[in-house]
Parts: C-alpha cells; sequence; structure tokens
C-alpha cells in the first residue's frame, strides 16, 4: 500500500495483496494528509494489486467515503479485479462509489 | 440439517444474554446450561461429500492464527483453485473471525461504532487473543452437489456462549459502522446461512 502521488487534484493511493482490518492503521495513515491537501478533490484507490477484501475493509472504504464528501472530496475505486466487483456490487457499493 | 437443531430466535437471544448475567433470565428463572454450551465443539454436515474438511482449531492455535491464509489452505484442500473457489475464502473467513472475536473472545461488535472504536476493538481483541487459554472452533467443509449445482457447506462451531445476532438485516451501505457487516455481506453471497443453536453454531451453503 502506497501513495502514489497526485495529478490534476486526483490523489492514487495503491493497495495490494489483502486489504483487511490489519491495515486500518496504516490505511489511515496515508489517507489524513491528502484529505488535509486543499488542492486534492479526488481520492482514487487503485485495486490492481488487491487479491481479497474483507467487510472490514468495505467499512474502512465507508469512512473515508464520509470524511472526504464532508470535505467535498470524491473517492473513486479504480482496476477492481472482477472478484473484487463483484463483492462491491454485492455490498451496492457501486451505488456509492465510482467504481472501475 | 440435523432435526434437533433450530434456528436462533428471541427466547435464545434472551436466554444467551441471560448466560452472560450469570445463569439466570429476564424473568429471573436460572437457565439450565445445555451440554452444547460448555461441551466440547462438535459438528457434522449430514450426507454424502464429494470432498469433506474437518479441522478443529484450539486456544493455542487461535492465539496465532492468521485467518485468510488458513482460509485459502482449506479452499486448496477441498480441490478448489482460486478461480474455482470464488466468494467462498471470504464467507467462511467472516464466519471464522464472527467465531472467534464474538463466540471465544467475547467481543461485543457495537464496540465499532463508536468514535475511535475500531482502534479500541483491535486493540481489546489483541488483548483477549494473547489471555485466551481456553476456547476452540470446529469448523466442518463439504463439497457437495444438490439439485445439479455443486456447492460448499460449511459448519462452524465455537465453544463460546453464542452471539447475540441481530434478527434485523444491516445496510451494508449504511455508514461506517462496521456493526453486522460481515454477516450480512455472507448472507448476501450465500443461497443459505443458519445460526444454531444459541448462536455458537452456523451452517451456510455457497455455490460455487
Amino acid at each position: 500500500m502506497n501513495y502514489a502521488g497526485k495529478e490534476n487534484g486526483a490523489a492514487i493511493l495503491r493497495l495490494s495483496g489483502r486489504f483487511d482490518f490489519s491495515l486500518f492503521r496504516s490505511f489511515r495513515a496515508l489517507y489524513e494528509p491528502l484529505l488535509d491537501d486543499a488542492d486534492i478533490n479526488v481520492i482514487e484507490l487503485d485495486f490492481a494489486a488487491v487479491e481479497y477484501l474483507d467487510s472490514a475493509a468495505l467499512g474502512m472504504l465507508l469512512m473515508l467515503r464520509d470524511k472526504g464528501a464532508k470535505l467535498g472530496k470524491k473517492v473513486v475505486l479504480s482496476h477492481c479485479s472482477s472478484t473484487v466487483q463483484q463483492l462491491l456490487e454485492v455490498a451496492n457499493f457501486h451505488q456509492l462509489f465510482e467504481i472501475s | 440439517m440435523v432435526a434437533r437443531h433450530r434456528v436462533l430466535d428471541v427466547d435464545d437471544a434472551l436466554e444467551w444474554r441471560a448466560l452472560q448475567r450469570g445463569g439466570i433470565d429476564a424473568l429471573g428463572h436460572e437457565v439450565l446450561q445445555r451440554e452444547d454450551v460448555s461441551g466440547r465443539p462438535c459438528c457434522v454436515i449430514e450426507g454424502s461429500c464429494t470432498w469433506h474438511l474437518d479441522a478443529l482449531v484450539s486456544a493455542a492455535q487461535l492465539k496465532q492464527v492468521d485467518v485468510a491464509p488458513m482460509v485459502a489452505e482449506w479452499a486448496h484442500k477441498m480441490g478448489l483453485s482460486r478461480e474455482l473457489s470464488g466468494h467462498f475464502p471470504i464467507v467462511l473467513t467472516e464466519l471464522f473471525v464472527n467465531a472467534l472475536d464474538h463466540g471465544i473472545l467475547g467481543l461485543p461488535s457495537a464496540l465499532k461504532e463508536r468514535e475511535g472504536g475500531f482502534e479500541r476493538y483491535f486493540e481489546l481483541r489483541q488483548l483477549r487473543l494473547d489471555e485466551l487459554r481456553v476456547g476452540e472452533i470446529h469448523v466442518v467443509l463439504c463439497r457437495r452437489w444438490i439439485d445439479g449445482e455443486e456447492l460448499l457447506a460449511m459448519r462452524l462451531r465455537d465453544s463460546g456462549r453464542g452471539f447475540q445476532w441481530k434478527s434485523s438485516r444491516v445496510l451494508l451501505t449504511e455508514n461506517s459502522s462496521s456493526s453486522g457487516r460481515g454477516i450480512e455481506l455472507v448472507r448476501r453471497l450465500c443461497r443459505r446461512v443458519e445460526y444454531i443453536g444459541r448462536g455458537n453454531e452456523v451452517y451456510a451453503e455457497i455455490a460455487i
């Protein structure tokens, strides 16, 4: 999991492997500076290397979305594998996030 | 399903709370502890299986277990490649973590709903894992065909006193609260999910 830089107001966080409760702290440490950055209006989470996510990860995504929304920042989930995409759809996350 | 078991209902939930308070129910009656409350976990899936796995995870193992890789190994042992296993690993992981967190460690899910609760929850989880001496989770997996469909049946039983599962459904998208999110996800991914006894045992079936 790392910060891959920002471009035109969009910051990219690359997630990898297992995205679950064990990443709660490191995930928050990565996104907090982005929430504080007034130049950023979109936070893109790149799921290309994510193999697995659990219900705690879904909670973490919602937490980030809520915090971002208060500051006028949008959260986008990109490069999801078909399994991850199915899971997000089962959880109705496509209604809350832009997923690609 | 074995006929003597039934899905946990409101009375069972009350009984569970009573047991937590020391064996007295809401009306002041002493609640008799059933065999399965204190007994060793022992569960079976009836009928024939093409693949079968039976695992008993003891306290010593639970203290160190990394659930997701363990479940991935089980999937492999059930002859399921990553492509074939679909959502089975996440379902079993969620059920196992529920059994461990709520059944064995007695962590209240509601803790996560409070401000800063997420962190507190995982601190408390680690604390209780470190202190854990007794407890085990029995997992039975069965790959079988029913009505021309291949499915994976799983049954988990923990040695805990059961947990207060909500009869009301949780909206996965409702808010940032994590309470009940895991089991709601499991319900949506599975074709059948049933709690048995007082909630220390669960049966689920997922199509593969």
